[in-house]
């Protein structure tokens, strides 16, 4: 891996991390501050990011020609189970997988605590998954398809920036 | 002097541009967006339990090496992933905001319980919340949108079993 890779890896990944905290980015609060506490802050970055991601990620992969499979995935039952699995431990962790470095950091010990907890997961579904791999991977109920893929792209865009300008107008 | 304004504290927009211009330049060099941090999480504990238990978890990390990584993404994801954690440091020292937080046994199993729960379901899904908001889903693969409605549906549920674990 050359130099120039790591170097732009590094840099993104500070400006990424960066902003971040400063911008307090965590989808667990987004949504816990909008069902449980009535704040819409956190939210309205939450769907404004989605959609500008839709339309920014959609055209440079166009524009650059980069294949945008990477980035679809199959869907099968480990994306049902693994997504409530996540879920249920965000919210009990208070935090999501990158956010709970920054709270960590911060001083807040439940979250120094899920990076703990978080490692151990980790290890341990990566030693039980032979045993999961049979039922959770071997069946999908789709494989990535790219039919009509930027009309399908462009479409999602809208409705994504749509729900964005909703959100942006309500009062936080 | 300290820093202020849109580095201090950026607005909504500020910061979504921000996010999203970092995104577009993660796709370019990298082939994925801003859930690459998360595979280099991922990538970053396989790399510690093969040195510290070695021989464990074979199957998985080479499913996740080949299966569901660009090979560029897996490769530059733990740089990513140092970065992020570089860039929070400082973020939290240049404008000191540590604040230390003193509670009790109960907090911090929950939280414990919780981090083990994270984990295993971003082991599951080879990635966490931000990589199937910020990439999956706005790419229009169906396994974000049913993955986002899990993910929802699992914080939900999480926050009603607070109350019970702590």
């Amino acid at each position: 891996m050359s130099g120039a890779f790591m170097w732009a890896g590094l840099g993104l990944g500070f400006l990424l991390g960066f902003f971040i905290h400063r911008a307090r980015l965590c989808i667990n609060d987004a949504f816990e501050h909008h069902f449980f506490r009535m704040r819409y802050g956190r939210m309205r970055l939450l769907v404004l990011l989605t959609a500008l991601c839709a339309i920014a990620l959609n055209l440079s992969a166009w524009v650059k020609g980069i294949s945008p499979e990477a980035l679809l995935y199959p869907l099968g039952l480990f994306t049902i189970a693994g997504g409530t699995f996540l879920g249920v431990g965000m919210a009990l962790s208070n935090s999501g997988l990158i956010s709970m470095f920054w709270k960590a950091a911060s001083g807040n010990l439940r979250s120094a605590f899920a990076v703990i907890g978080a490692v151990m997961g980790v290890v341990v579904y990566s030693i039980l998954f032979p045993s999961l791999r049979p039922g959770l991977y071997d069946f999908y109920f789709n494989k990535v398809s790219l039919t009509d893929f930027y009309v399908n792209a462009i479409f999602f865009s809208l409705v994504l920036a749509g729900l964005a300008a909703y959100f942006l107008s309500r009062d936080s | 002097m300290k820093p202020s304004g849109i580095i201090k504290e950026p607005s909504i927009l500020q910061a979504a541009l921000i996010f999203a211009a970092i995104a577009v330049l993660l796709l370019v060099i990298f082939g994925s967006g801003l859930g690459i941090a998360e595979t280099g999480f991922i990538k970053a504990v396989g790399e510690i339990q093969a040195t510290l238990i070695p021989g464990t978890g074979t199957e998985y990390w080479s499913v996740a090496r080949a299966g569901f990584q660009a090979s560029e993404s897996w490769k530059g994801s733990i740089y990513v992933f140092l970065g992020v954690l570089a860039g929070m440091a400082a973020s939290i020292l240049v404008f000191r905001e540590f604040e230390p937080s003193h509670k009790g046994f109960r907090n911090c199993s929950g939280g414990f319980i919780g981090g083990i729960t994270l984990g295993f379901g971003a082991a599951m899904l080879f990635g966490g919340a931000v990589k199937y908001f910020f990439d999956t889903l706005p790419m229009l693969s169906l396994a974000g949108v049913i993955g986002v409605i899990f993910i929802i549906i699992g914080i939900y549920v999480g926050n009603m079993l607070k109350d019970v674990i702590g």
